[in-house]
């Protein structure tokens, strides 16, 4: 239980520090800009789309309700 | 035609997102590990793959494959690189994230105590609402800057 609460505070850490980013007040990069940059070449263009392909596959097709 | 130029952008926008919300809550009806699950994810997973192997307007083959500070700011739109120091933050979440996981797939991937990212998603995914939420945010996440690049390589190529 703990540990669940600790990766909802992470996922919420990183939606904070997108938002902190976007508005300006902080000094790091949005995820946005990171993804742009990681983006600059056809190779990691194709490796980033195959890792969010992984993603949505693993999420919403092979997802399995906990009983 | 200035006024029809102004609503035409908008409401391009507002169907391709009604679209999109269909579309997801279509795809989050669907029972896992089916044909048709697996297609609504590789549709999309296509589309970008294909909008991914365009080259970068202005830049060679040989400058695309060896990447560098020029292609960087091509593809941010005039921006530069990010360094280390600066995405800190972002690599201090990445690896307790990182630590986490690691430390629940050690103690087998399924425990109650120490849950793998999976298995907290998939509580959460046991809601239509959360999974279409989660599913349009995915589909955002890949399709937007797909498509921004896409339109920033059209623009490039007028003359």
């Amino acid at each position: 239980m703990i540990v669940t609460a600790v990766w909802v505070a992470l996922a919420a850490a990183a939606v904070l520090l997108d938002v902190l980013a976007r508005s300006g007040r902080a000094p790091w990069p949005t995820l946005g800009r990171i993804g742009s940059s990681m983006a600059a070449t056809r190779r990691h263009r194709v490796l980033l789309v195959l890792v969010w392909g992984y993603v949505g596959w693993h999420l919403f097709t092979r997802y399995t309700i906990p009983r | 035609m200035t006024v029809a130029r102004r609503w035409v952008g908008p409401a391009a926008a507002a169907g391709a997102v009604t679209a999109a919300c269909g579309y997801a809550w279509w795809a989050t009806s669907l029972h896992p590990f089916t044909v048709t699950a697996y297609c609504t994810v590789a549709g999309p997973v296509a589309l970008v793959l294909a909008a991914a192997m365009r080259r970068t307007p202005g830049t060679s083959r040989r400058q695309e494959v060896e990447g560098g500070t020029t292609q960087a700011a091509v593809a941010t739109g005039g921006r530069t690189g990010i360094g280390v120091r600066s995405a800190g933050p972002w690599l201090g979440l990445l690896s307790l994230a990182v630590c986490l996981e690691a430390a629940a797939l050690a103690l087998g991937g399924r425990s109650r105590i120490v849950p793998t990212a999976s298995t907290v998603a998939d509580h959460a995914l046991a809601w239509h609402g959360v999974r279409m939420v989660l599913f349009l945010a995915w589909l955002a996440a890949g399709l937007v800057p797909s498509i921004r690049r896409v339109r920033r390589a059209g623009g490039g190529s007028r003359p």
